[in-house]
């Protein structure tokens, strides 16, 4: 899709901003938060946005996962 | 571009998503409650020239869906022009102003002045910019598009979409089909529709309507980088 219009490294500070900002609307938003998590997933979205879930939450993802 | 990788995580402030809210009235942003000892301003978060590059997840989260739903693609943190005559609203498209330096990424929705239509800026995703404010447009990927009142050509799921270039009024800042892909193409016609040129429809074009998409890809953007 893209064809790097952009310099490599404009392109993923600019891709690692969009993931901060949305990072930040599911830490903050619940309405947000809702809407992700039901379209992809609670596991997704921890993998995506670790710094919205606690510590724990994602400790006890990993081990579910290993458990499989 | 005026960002880099230690920026502080880009702030929505007032609006609660992407694509909700009038824009900021100050660069940056405004507290909605300034605590002691902190200044008011919040120039250390977005800058004009910031962009985004969103994935489907992000997209999703940052959606006010009252509004519309975003989709995967670049955005770019701009200024609209305080002194326009017509207005950014949702699903039209925005130049840039070449009134002023490119530094200051200011856009407007009039499409006379000496860039004219000749410099794509973006596609307002918010339900206005007020003028004289800062938010963020769609520069690449899907994203909803206002149609012409009256297309010229017969609309199609999938076919080019091009800027209608109506001047000003109700049209102004639309989309076009012109002939749809039937029309015969002439060296004169060429160099117009490759200025034009937009994407292509994702669903089918409504006359007057902000119903589907336009997927635009990279390089249609006259980007300031």
């Amino acid at each position: 899709m893209f064809d790097l219009h952009l310099d490599p490294n404009e392109y993923l500070i600019a891709r690692e901003r969009g993931r901060r900002m949305a990072a930040e609307a599911v830490r903050c938003n619940p309405d947000a938060r809702r809407r992700v998590e039901d379209a992809y997933g609670v596991e997704r979205c921890m993998q995506l946005y670790p710094e919205a879930y606690p510590l724990t939450n994602r400790l006890c993802s990993f081990v579910r996962r290993k458990l499989r | 571009m005026p960002s880099n990788w230690f920026k502080s995580i880009p702030q929505l402030y007032a609006a609660q998503y992407l694509n909700s809210g009038t824009g900021d009235t100050v660069l940056g942003g405004t507290l909605s409650g300034v605590p002691s000892n902190v200044a008011a301003g919040a120039g250390d978060a977005n800058r004009p020239g910031d962009r985004l590059i969103l994935g489907a997840e992000d997209a999703t989260a940052l959606s006010d869906t009252t509004i519309g739903t975003l989709y995967q693609g670049m955005y770019q943190y701009v200024l609209a022009k305080s002194g326009s005559t017509g207005t950014a609203t949702r699903g039209r498209a925005v130049w840039w102003d070449t009134a002023v330096a490119d530094l200051n990424y200011q856009v407007t929705p009039d499409e006379t002045g000496s860039q004219a239509t000749a410099l794509f800026a973006g596609v307002v995703i918010t339900s206005t910019i007020a003028k004289g404010s800062y938010w963020w447009v769609q520069q690449t990927g899907r994203v909803f598009v206002r149609y012409k009142a009256a297309m010229t050509g017969t609309p199609a799921d999938g076919q080019a979409i091009y800027h209608s270039v109506a001047g000003a009024g109700a049209d102004l800042g639309t989309f076009d089909n012109f002939g749809g892909d039937a029309t015969a193409i002439t060296y004169t016609l060429f160099g117009t529709f490759l200025q034009k040129y937009v994407g292509v429809a994702r669903g089918l074009p409504v006359n007057g309507g902000i119903a589907t998409t336009v997927e635009i890809p990279f390089g249609v953007v006259k980007h300031r980088i």
